[in-house]
């Protein structure tokens, strides 16, 4: 820590640490959640309510149905 | 481990046929039923999964006439092609196709992937819409069981 603190750096550090993080966060932000957004946009239940929505519909509620082969084993926990 | 277990339910049921069950998650709230969904997916080994269906309900303010109309405009809403559309006294069925669902069958040789079915109901003066991609599922024999 005193070297840190002893540095030519030592006022700066905590500016140039908080960059890296906001840099760091922002980046982690562009890669993850509107990738995360755009998926859900090309989700069949949400395009369907897109449109249902628009006819003025309420109280939607969705339902997804994953037909599941009973020849192996299944496992869920 | 579950991401959201509050905002949407699921159940497994069997199958019309011995070899497949049917794994249904529900909810009011799309965004949850579809992190549920994926989560439970992810238990899975992909080779078990054999098919998706998606299925939304939902009221539509309107009268018996409207139906028609109501199924049409929501087939352009969802820029579908139109396959079929069978009409009755309080209700009418749609197929249709839309390009941006990967999954279709063929009918007459042509892709069909959506069907509505909007049915008025006279004692709440309302209309009551179903849409299934790439089927509509007759829920009545899952709530059986």
């Amino acid at each position: 820590m005193a070297i840190i603190f002893l540095s030519p750096l030592a006022g700066r550090w905590p500016q140039m640490f908080g960059r890296h993080v906001l840099l760091a966060v922002l980046l982690g932000f562009l890669l993850t959640i509107p990738w995360s957004v755009l998926s859900f946009q090309e989700d069949p239940c949400y395009k369907l309510a897109r449109g249902v929505k628009l006819l003025g519909a309420e109280n939607i509620f969705y339902h997804r149905h994953f037909f599941i082969s009973t020849v192996s084993q299944i496992w869920i926990s | 481990m579950l991401r959201s277990a509050t905002s949407a339910g699921w159940r497994l049921s069997s199958g019309l046929e011995e070899n497949y069950v049917v794994l249904q998650v529900s909810g009011a709230d799309c965004l949850a039923s579809k992190i549920l969904a994926d989560d439970l997916s992810d238990l899975l080994a992909q080779e078990d999964l054999l098919s998706q269906a998606y299925h939304l309900e939902c009221y539509l303010q309107g009268r018996a006439d409207d139906l028609e109309d109501l199924s049409l405009a929501l087939v352009n809403l969802l820029e579908g092609e139109l396959f079929s559309i069978q009409r009755y006294h309080e209700s009418v069925h749609l197929l249709a196709y839309v390009r941006w669902y990967k999954e279709s069958f063929l009918l007459e040789g042509k892709p069909v992937n959506l069907n509505l079915e909007l049915k008025y109901d006279p004692a709440s003066g309302s209309i009551r819409l179903q849409a299934g991609i790439p089927v509509l599922l007759t829920l009545s024999h899952y709530e059986k069981i």
